[in-house]
């Protein structure tokens, strides 16, 4: 635990959806914000998969945040969102296979993690036991978070009390 | 639609949502981007099911966040 707040070391978001498009809909929606704070990673059965479609749906959002932008007078709001774009643009995507050292978001399998991959966010799309999670959890950064679309074991919060 | 919990599960902390400012428990409640003072910031989980509302709110308050952090280092400087 964190003194200074009572708040915990982790954060996990259990997301109850299961279509694959109200997920990917949600983690494009949700991500930006994390993105902001530090690296993170994506988890999924086909990575590459994954990446086209929040790649396509990131570029709807930039849209959307200029049409906000464009349609406000609200002159800090015009600021936020201007911003805004610039962070949206500015972030890299992509696959384990094609990462570079500006790569901020990661998209990958639980298993081709490297041990040394530290990230703010997981998002997690796949379905894990609790001996595959417990070593994914090794891979988030002291108060990060692990989003995960596909519930959370009752073992692990065994394992952990 | 999202059912947010920490560690241990059923922690008892309220915060405050970043959006409506209302107090909300951490099982109805979305991390996203960080305070000005390092602190984990949250909104309403409902907020996220409306685009402009959770793109605006996010966006007015992480300028908010970062002219606090601009002021205190100025501060910090002057002193």
């Amino acid at each position: 635990m964190n003194p200074s707040t009572s708040l915990p070391e982790w954060f996990i978001d259990i997301r109850s959806l299961t279509s694959p498009e109200q997920i990917s809909l949600d983690l494009s929606r949700h991500l930006p914000r994390r993105a902001a704070i530090g690296p993170v990673a994506i988890i999924a059965e086909r990575p590459v998969v994954l990446l086209s479609v929040i790649k396509k749906r990131w570029s709807t959002i930039i849209r959307e945040v200029q049409r906000q932008y464009s349609c406000t007078l609200h002159k800090a709001k015009k600021e936020g969102l201007r911003r805004e774009i610039e962070r949206l643009q500015s972030y890299e995507f992509s696959a384990l296979s094609k990462r570079t050292p500006q790569t901020n978001i990661l998209f990958s399998t639980a298993e081709e993690l490297s041990e040394n991959d530290l990230f703010m966010t997981i998002y997690l799309t796949v379905g894990l036991s609790h001996t595959q999670l417990l070593p994914l959890m090794e891979h988030i950064l002291p108060y990060g978070c692990l989003v995960t679309y596909t519930g959370w074991p009752e073992e692990i919060e065994d394992l952990i009390h | 639609m999202a059912t947010y919990t920490t560690f241990p599960h059923d922690h008892p902390h309220l915060t405050k949502c970043i959006i409506c400012t209302a107090p909300i428990a951490l099982d109805q409640a979305i991390p996203g981007s960080l305070q000005a003072d390092g602190q984990q910031a949250f909104a309403c989980e409902y907020h996220i099911q409306s685009r402009d509302v959770w793109i605006t709110g996010w966006a007015l308050f992480d300028i908010e966040q970062d002219a606090m952090t601009n002021s205190a280092l100025r501060a910090k400087q002057a002193a």
